[in-house]
C-alpha cells in the first residue's frame, strides 16, 4: 500500500455519521444526548446496532437498525420501556433463509434542536 | 463503551489481571503525545533480571498477562528474556511499539513469546509522521506491518484521539482492517507527559469525546466480527451500573465497610496467593523500579512498592495494610465525581483517577462545574 494514497472511501454509514459529525453543527446538549442514547441502548444488552442521524442539517432524532434472533426479542421491551424518546418502532422477518432473525428499526427523537451555525449552513450549500 | 468487563472477584477495568512494564524511557522518536515523555536520549533502564523477578512474583499473585512498553520496548535489550519468562510462566504477553524496528529478524528472536503486538497509529501518513517528529515514521511503520503479517504474529493499533486526530477514525478503521489487525484501540489523548507542553491545546473537550465515542461505536458495529474495536471511555450511565469497574463498588471485601468508610483493618488475615491481582488488576512497573497501581504516572503516595528494595512478593503486603484503603477511597470520591448528574457524559477513568492521585483534576471535570466542598485531594 502506497503511503501516499490512504484506503480510498467507500459510502457508508460511519462516513455519513462523520459528515454529521463534522458539518451539522451539533452543540454540546445534542451530543451529550447521542451518546446518552447509544450508551443506553448498548447497556440494555444490544451490542451491534447502526445508528442514523435524522435531519439536514440540524440533527432531530436517531434512527437505530440492528438485526435481533428470535431469543433477543425481549430486548426490545426494556429499551422501549427505558427509553423515553423512543418514537417508533417496525419489526419484520429479515425472511428466507433466516427466519429466525429479525429487523428492527427503532426511532429516537427529538434530540435536542442544534443551532445551525455558519460552518452547518456552508456544508449544506455545498450538499445541494 | 470500553471493552471492561469484569470477572468474578477481580476488581477494575480488565478481565484478566495485568502487569504492564515500562522498563525504560529510551526512545527514539519523541512523540508531542507521550504520556511517559520518553526520549531518545534517555538511557536508563531496568535491570532484566530485577523484571524477571517481578513477573515471576506477579504471576504467583495472579496476574495473567506482561505488557511491554517504554519507551520502545524494541530499545531493550532484556524484552525477548521477559517474555519467555512470562510464557514459561504461562501469561499471555504483549507488546506496544512504535513500530520503527520490526524488521524479521528482531521479530525471529521473539518467536513464540509475544502473543500480541500492539503498533501505535496517530492517522493518515502526514498525520503521523508529525506527530511523531520523524519523517518516515509512517513508513517504516507500514514496512514493519508486513514482516508482522509474515511473521504470524497477531496485532493491534493503538491510536491516540486528538481534537483534530478524530475525523481520522473511519480512515483509521479502514486503514487497520485492511492490515489485518486484529485490535483497534482508540485512546484519547491525556494532559500528561509531553503533551502538557506540546499538545495540551490538542487534548479532546466533551464535544470531541462524544464525537470518539460515537464513531468508535459505528466502528465497532462495522468491524467488530473481525476487529475488536476499543474506545477507552466510560459513560457515566455504564460507570454508574458497574462501580467494581472503578474499584469502587464498597464491599467490605474490598476494604469498604458497610458505609463506604474504609477498614483499615482489612487485609492484615488476606495472604494467600492471588490477593493482590484480585484486588489490583493493573500493575505498572516503572522504569525506576517503582510499582504503582492502575496506570503510568499515578501517585507514589499509593504506590504498591520499589521493586529496588523490595521484591514484590513481599512489598505488596505492606500496600495491602498501608495503602490499599486509601486507595479505595481514593477511588469511591472519584466514581462520585464522575457520576455526578453534572459531571461529563463520557470521561477516559485511568486519566482521572492518575490527575486525583496527585490532586488535581483533569480539564473535563474542571473545579467550576463540581461542588467546591468535594475537590479530590490525594
Amino acid at each position: 500500500m502506497s503511503t501516499s494514497t490512504p484506503v480510498k472511501a467507500d459510502s457508508s454509514f460511519e462516513k455519513e455519521l462523520l459528515q454529521t459529525l463534522q458539518f451539522s453543527g451539533l452543540q454540546k446538549e445534542s451530543l451529550n444526548e447521542l451518546v446518552r442514547t447509544v450508551a443506553g441502548i448498548h447497556g440494555r444488552g444490544l451490542n451491534r446496532f447502526r445508528l442514523f442521524p435524522i435531519g439536514i442539517p440540524a440533527v432531530t432524532g436517531l434512527q437505530v437498525q440492528t438485526l435481533l434472533e428470535k431469543n433477543q426479542l425481549p430486548l426490545l421491551e426494556k429499551i422501549l420501556l427505558e427509553t423515553p424518546q423512543a418514537q417508533g418502532i417496525v419489526i419484520f422477518p429479515y425472511g428466507i433463509p433466516f427466519p429466525d432473525i429479525f429487523q428492527v428499526n427503532l426511532t429516537i427523537g427529538p434530540v435536542t434542536q442544534a443551532a445551525i451555525t455558519p460552518a452547518a449552513a456552508g456544508a449544506a450549500a455545498i450538499q445541494r | 463503551m470500553n471493552s471492561s468487563e469484569t470477572q468474578c472477584g477481580i476488581s477494575g477495568p480488565v478481565r484478566e489481571p495485568i502487569l504492564q512494564i515500562h522498563p525504560s524511557l529510551w526512545c527514539n522518536l519523541k512523540c508531542g503525545h507521550c504520556y511517559s515523555g520518553s526520549n531518545p536520549w534517555s538511557r536508563e533502564q531496568l535491570d532484566p533480571e530485577l523484571v524477571r523477578r517481578a513477573v515471576s512474583d506477579a504471576a504467583e499473585l495472579g496476574y495473567k498477562v506482561v505488557s511491554c512498553s517504554g519507551g520502545e520496548p524494541f530499545l531493550y535489550g532484556g524484552l525477548s528474556g521477559i517474555l519467555r519468562h512470562a510464557k514459561s510462566l504461562g501469561m499471555k504477553t504483549a507488546v506496544t511499539t512504535n513500530g520503527y524496528f520490526l524488521q524479521k529478524e528482531r521479530l525471529e528472536n521473539l518467536d513464540g513469546c509475544v502473543d500480541v503486538l500492539a503498533i501505535s497509529v496517530d492517522g493518515p501518513p502526514e498525520t503521523h509522521n508529525q506527530v511523531r517528529g520523524a519523517a518516515q515514521a509512517f513508513d517504516r511503520m507500514l514496512a514493519g506491518l508486513e514482516v508482522v503479517r509474515e511473521s504470524g504474529i497477531h496485532f493491534g493499533m493503538i491510536h491516540t484521539a486528538t481534537k483534530t486526530s478524530w475525523e481520522h477514525l473511519v480512515w483509521l478503521g479502514e486503514f487497520a482492517f485492511e492490515q489485518g489487525a486484529r485490535l483497534l484501540q482508540i485512546h484519547p489523548l491525556e494532559m500528561a507527559g509531553r503533551a502538557r507542553t506540546e499538545m495540551a491545546s490538542f487534548v479532546p473537550d466533551e464535544e470531541t469525546l462524544a464525537k470518539i465515542f460515537l464513531l468508535s461505536f459505528a466502528l465497532a458495529n462495522k468491524y467488530g466480527e473481525t476487529m475488536r474495536i476499543q474506545c477507552d471511555l466510560l459513560a457515566r450511565e455504564h460507570a454508574k451500573a458497574a462501580p467494581e469497574l472503578l474499584y469502587a463498588q464498597g464491599s467490605c471485601a474490598d476494604g469498604l465497610n458497610a458505609s463506604n468508610e474504609c477498614n483499615p483493618e482489612i487485609g492484615t488475615e488476606l495472604e494467600s496467593a492471588e490477593q493482590l491481582a484480585a484486588l489490583l488488576s493493573i500493575l505498572v512497573l516503572e522504569p525506576d523500579g517503582c510499582m504503582v497501581p492502575v496506570s503510568y504516572g499515578f501517585s507514589r503516595n499509593y504506590a504498591v512498592c520499589d521493586l529496588k528494595s523490595v521484591p514484590l512478593k513481599d512489598g505488596w503486603r505492606g500496600f495491602r495494610q498501608e495503602r490499599y484503603a486509601d486507595f479505595l477511597r481514593l477511588c469511591r470520591r472519584v466514581f462520585e465525581h464522575v457520576t455526578r448528574p453534572e459531571g461529563p457524559e463520557l470521561f477516559n477513568w485511568h486519566e482521572v483517577v492518575v490527575a486525583a492521585s496527585h490532586g488535581r483534576f483533569p480539564a473535563i471535570l474542571s473545579p467550576e462545574r463540581l461542588n467546591p466542598e468535594a475537590r479530590l485531594t490525594a
